[in-house]
C-alpha cells in the first residue's frame, strides 16, 4: 500500500496536475486579493485609476469609517459569535436527537416521524404567521433567543442526518444492546462518535447559517444590544447607498460624506465581516477532513 | 424497541420543556392597557394652540417606527431627551424606532400584517410604506376633518390649501400627515462655474436644451479630457417642449394652450421629438456626450470625477447646488433651468397612524408638534445642544462629527422649514422652497393614473420595446432616421394603440368629473 502510493506519478501528467490546480487556486486567491487592495485605496485614487492591484495612494480611511465607533462592532461581533457558537453546538444535538429514531428502523413510527418533518420542508407557514408565533405566543422579541430558536430544527439538515444514520449497522446497536447498553449510552457512545463525519458537515452548514443570519434579528430585534454582524452591515451599506444615490438625502448630510469612500468602505466590510470566518475554516478544515477518514475506516 | 421510543420520547420532551422555558422568559406585554378615549381633551379646536394642559391629559407610550441611517450610540439618550420635552408638551413618552431604508419595508409589512400594535409611523406615495396600498389593507387609520382640526390645526395650516387634495386616497378620504418639503419640479441645466466663467458664458440666454449647443462646442474645442455633455441610464430626459403640459410622470401630456385638453399620444410625442434626437445624435457624433451614455448605469460615477462640464438636473431644489458640488469633484455649479416648474405633490413624505394604535388623537397631537415645534424637531433630527451639535448663531449650527448621534433624515421627522441650517445652506433656502412650491404650476392632469388592469401585458411589451430603444435614442448613441421609425412599428406591434385609447378613455372620464 504505501509503496503505491508512494511511487512517482509520470513528471508530464504531474505537471499538468500541478498547473490545473495553481490555476484553481489562484482564481480563487486573486479577487480576494483585489478586495483587500481596494479596501486599502484612497476613493480618489480608485476614482481615477479604477481597481489596482498595487494601491496608488494609500489609505486606511475605508477601516476607519468602517471601524469608527468599535463598541458597536464589538458588541455586534460578541452577538453573532454567541448565537453561532451556542446556536451550532444546540442545534447539533437537537438535529441528530431528531434523526437517530427516525433512522431506527425498529422503532414503529419513524415513518410517520419522517413524513412529519419532510413536510414542513415543503410547506410552511410563512413569514407572518411565524411573526406571529415568535411575537405574541412565545414573546421572544428582543431577545437574543429569537436569534438562535428559528434556525435550531431545519428539516433539511434532520433529513441528511437521518440518511447518513440509516446506514449504521443494526448488528452494532443489537451487540451492544447484549452487552447491556442502554439507549441512551448506545446514542453517545457509539452512534455519535461513528458520525463524525455527519456531524463536521452539519456544523459547518448550521455554523454558516448561523453566522451569515440577519432576517430575524431583523424582525425580532429593535434593541442595539442585540444586533449582530450581518445586520449591522446591511444597515451600514444601506446608508451609504442611500448617501451616494438618493435625491432625498440631506444636502448638509451629503456635504458630511462628500468624501465619504463608498467603494473601498465596501470591501474593508466584506474583509471585516468575512475574515473571521475564512480564518476560522482551516483549523476547523482540519476535523472536518479527519472526520471524513474516519468515516471512509468504518467498513 | 421500547427502550428506543422511550429515548426518543425523552429527547422531544427535553426540547418541548427547553422551548417552554424559554417562552416563559418574557413577560406578557398585554397587561399594560390604557383607555384614551375615556379622557379626550374637551379643548376645542381654534386657532390658539389646540393643546390641552398636559395634566388633564393620562400619560401614555407612542411608538414610532422611522426609515433612517444609523443614528449612532446616543439614540437613547437623545430619545430620553425627547421625552422629557414631550412629557411636558402633551404627557407622553415616545418610543423612537429607527430601522434602516433595507429594513424598513419588511419590517413594517410584517408588524401591519401581524396586527402588532404601534402609533405612528412614517409613509410615502410611492416608496416605503406606500400609501395606497397599506389604506387599501386597513392598516392605516383615518385622519377625519374634525380630528385633524382638533388635534393638529397649527400643522395644518402650514400646508397651503391647494395642495391638500394630494393628500387623498382613492375613496377620498385622508390617511397620513404630510410632511412639507420641496414639492415642485423644474428641469435644468448644470454647469461647472468654472467653465461658465471662463467661456464668459451668459446663462440668462438658455432657454431651451439648444441653446446649450455652443457652449458645449466650446468645451469640445478648449478642454481636453473634459466631456462637455455627461449622460447615463439614469439621466437621460434633455428633452422639454415649452407648449407642453407634460412633466415626467404625469400618466398624460397636453398642450399648454388647449382648453380640451385633448391627450397627446406617446406616438405623436416621439415624432415630435425627431428634431431632438436628430440633435442628439448629432451631439454624440461630434463628441459632445459621453459614449458609453446607454450604458453607464448611475450619472454620479462619471460626475465624481469632476471631468463633467454640462449634465441634467431633474428637481432643481434651491439650495441644491451645494448638493450638486458635492456629486461634480468639488466644483463649485450653476443651475440653469430649461422648463417649467411643476407641482409634484406633498404626499412624498407623511406620518401616518396605524389602526392597531391605542392613542391615536396623543399620535396626531405628536405629529403636530413635530411639524411645527421647532425645539422638537431640531432635538430629533440634530440631537442635543453642545453634545451633537454648536450652534454658530441663531440660524445655522455647525455638527459635531461622529458624536453618536447623527440619523440624517430631517425630511423624515417634520416640517423641514423648522431647521437649523448647515454648512452651505443659504439663510433663504426655506422661504425659496415655500415660494417654488408656491408658484409651481399644479397641472390638470396632477392626480390623474391610468388604470392598467385591461391593458397589463401592452404595458408590458411596450416597456420592453422602450428598454431597446429609448436610452440609445435620448442619449443620441443611434441615428433616428431609422431607428425612430422601427421604435414606433415595434410600439404599434406590441399594443401602443390600445394603450393610448384606453388613456384617452380614462383621461376623458376623468377631465368629466372634474367638469372641464
Amino acid at each position: 500500500m504505501e509503496l503505491a502510493l508512494a511511487k512517482p506519478v509520470k513528471s508530464a501528467s504531474n505537471w499538468y496536475i500541478h498547473l490545473f490546480f495553481t490555476l484553481i487556486c489562484l482564481f480563487m486567491i486573486i479577487p480576494f486579493v483585489l478586495v483587500i487592495a481596494v479596501s486599502l485605496t484612497s476613493e480618489n485614487s480608485l476614482l481615477h485609476d479604477g481597481y489596482r492591484f498595487i494601491p496608488k495612494e494609500l489609505s486606511l480611511e475605508a477601516y476607519r469609517i468602517v471601524l469608527k465607533s468599535p463598541e458597536i462592532w464589538l458588541k455586534s461581533y460578541g452577538v453573532t459569535i454567541a448565537i453561532t457558537v451556542v446556536g451550532t453546538a444546540t442545534s447539533l444535538l437537537f438535529t441528530t436527537l431528531t434523526a437517530y429514531p427516525m433512522s431506527r428502523r425498529d422503532f414503529r413510527y419513524h415513518r410517520p416521524l419522517t413524513f412529519y418533518i419532510f413536510f414542513t420542508l415543503l410547506f410552511n407557514g410563512g413569514t407572518i404567521p411565524f411573526y406571529i408565533l415568535m411575537t405574541q405566543y412565545l414573546h421572544l422579541k428582543n431577545s437574543i433567543l429569537a436569534l438562535i430558536i428559528p434556525l435550531l430544527m431545519n428539516p433539511f439538515n434532520i433529513i441528511i442526518m437521518k440518511s447518513y444514520l440509516d446506514k449504521m449497522s443494526v448488528e452494532i446497536i443489537e451487540s451492544a444492546k447484549i452487552d447491556g447498553s442502554s439507549e441512551f449510552r448506545i446514542f453517545y457512545r457509539i452512534i455519535l462518535p461513528l458520525s463524525t463525519p455527519a456531524l463536521a458537515t452539519l456544523s459547518l452548514f448550521i455554523s454558516f447559517a448561523y453566522w451569515n443570519d440577519w432576517f430575524n434579528a431583523l424582525l425580532f430585534i429593535d434593541d442595539n444590544k442585540y444586533v449582530p454582524l450581518q445586520l449591522l452591515l446591511v444597515r451600514i451599506l444601506s446608508q451609504i447607498e442611500f448617501l451616494a444615490n438618493s435625491p432625498l438625502a440631506e444636502t448638509a448630510s451629503k456635504l458630511q460624506f462628500a468624501n465619504f469612500p463608498t467603494l473601498s468602505v465596501r470591501m474593508a466590510m466584506a474583509l471585516v465581516a468575512g475574515g473571521p470566518m475564512m480564518v476560522m475554516f482551516p483549523f476547523f478544515q482540519k476535523y472536518f477532513i479527519k472526520g471524513i477518514t474516519v468515516g471512509s475506516l468504518k467498513n | 424497541m421500547k427502550k428506543g421510543k422511550k429515548a426518543y420520547l425523552s429527547s422531544v420532551a427535553i426540547m418541548l420543556l427547553s422551548m417552554t422555558v424559554l417562552a416563559g422568559c418574557k413577560s406578557d406585554p398585554a397587561s399594560e392597557t390604557t383607555s384614551p378615549k375615556a379622557t379626550t381633551p374637551t379643548t376645542t379646536a381654534s386657532t390658539t394652540p389646540a393643546t390641552p394642559a398636559p395634566s388633564t391629559l393620562p400619560e401614555v407610550k407612542l411608538t414610532f417606527y422611522y426609515p433612517s441611517n444609523p443614528p449612532g450610540k446616543d439614540q437613547a439618550l437623545v430619545n430620553e431627551e425627547i421625552n422629557k420635552y414631550v412629557k411636558s408638551k402633551i404627557n407622553a413618552t415616545i418610543d423612537l424606532k429607527p430601522l434602516s431604508f433595507d429594513e424598513y419595508d419588511p419590517k413594517m409589512n410584517t408588524i401591519m400584517a401581524s396586527g402588532e400594535a404601534f402609533d405612528l409611523a412614517w409613509g410615502s406615495k410611492y416608496w416605503l410604506l406606500s400609501y395606497q396600498p397599506n389604506i387599501d389593507k386597513g392598516a392605516l387609520l383615518e385622519l377625519t376633518d374634525a380630528m385633524i382640526s382638533k388635534y393638529a390645526p397649527e400643522a395644518r395650516k402650514n400646508i397651503p390649501d391647494k395642495f391638500w387634495p394630494d393628500m387623498k386616497a382613492t375613496d377620498g378620504k385622508v390617511y397620513g400627515f404630510p410632511v412639507y418639503q420641496i414639492a415642485a419640479k423644474t428641469k435644468s441645466l448644470v454647469i461647472q462655474k468654472q467653465f461658465v466663467d471662463k467661456y464668459k458664458l451668459d446663462v440668462n440666454s438658455i432657454k431651451t436644451y439648444k441653446d446649450i449647443e455652443p457652449f458645449l462646442k466650446t468645451i469640445k474645442d478648449n478642454e481636453k479630457d473634459v466631456i462637455p455633455f455627461g449622460m447615463a441610464q439614469n439621466s437621460w430626459g434633455l428633452y422639454t417642449d415649452p407648449n407642453l403640459v407634460a412633466a415626467d410622470g404625469l400618466a398624460v401630456a397636453y398642450k399648454k394652450d388647449d382648453k380640451t385638453y385633448t391627450s397627446i399620444t406617446k406616438i405623436q410625442q416621439l415624432q415630435n421629438k425627431k428634431d431632438f434626437f436628430t440633435t442628439m445624435h448629432n451631439w454624440s457624433k461630434a463628441g459632445y456626450i459621453n459614449e458609453d451614455a446607454p450604458l453607464l448605469k448611475n450619472i454620479v460615477d462619471l460626475k465624481k470625477k469632476g471631468k463633467v462640464a454640462v449634465s441634467l438636473e431633474f428637481t432643481t431644489k434651491p439650495g441644491g447646488e451645494v448638493d450638486e458640488m458635492v456629486n461634480n469633484g468639488g466644483n463649485a455649479v450653476v443651475y440653469v433651468p430649461i422648463s417649467d416648474s411643476y407641482f409634484t405633490g406633498v404626499a412624498s413624505a407623511m406620518q401616518v397612524i396605524s389602526k392597531t394604535s391605542k392613542n391615536p388623537e396623543r399620535a396626531l397631537m405628536f405629529i403636530n408638534l413635530l411639524n411645527t415645534d421647532k425645539v422638537l424637531y431640531n432635538l430629533i433630527s440634530n440631537g442635543m445642544e453642545g453634545k451633537h451639535y454648536t450652534k454658530k448663531d441663531d440660524k445655522y449650527i455647525e455638527p459635531i462629527k461622529d458624536s453618536g448621534y447623527a440619523p440624517n433624515v430631517d425630511w423624515v421627522f417634520g416640517n423641514q422649514f423648522n431647521a437649523y441650517l448647515k454648512g452651505a445652506q443659504t439663510p433663504d433656502v426655506w422661504a425659496k422652497t415655500i415660494q417654488l412650491n408656491e408658484s409651481a404650476m399644479v397641472p390638470v392632469s396632477y392626480g390623474f393614473d391610468v388604470n392598467r388592469d385591461s391593458i397589463k401585458s401592452e404595458v408590458a411589451n411596450v416597456t420592453a420595446v422602450d428598454n431597446e430603444f429609448q436610452v440609445a435614442l435620448e442619449t443620441g448613441a443611434v441615428d433616428p432616421a431609422d431607428q425612430l421609425q422601427k421604435y414606433i412599428d415595434k410600439l404599434k406591434a406590441a399594443g401602443q394603440d390600445k394603450i393610448d385609447a384606453e388613456t384617452t378613455k380614462q383621461w376623458q372620464a376623468f377631465l368629466k368629473a372634474k367638469g372641464l
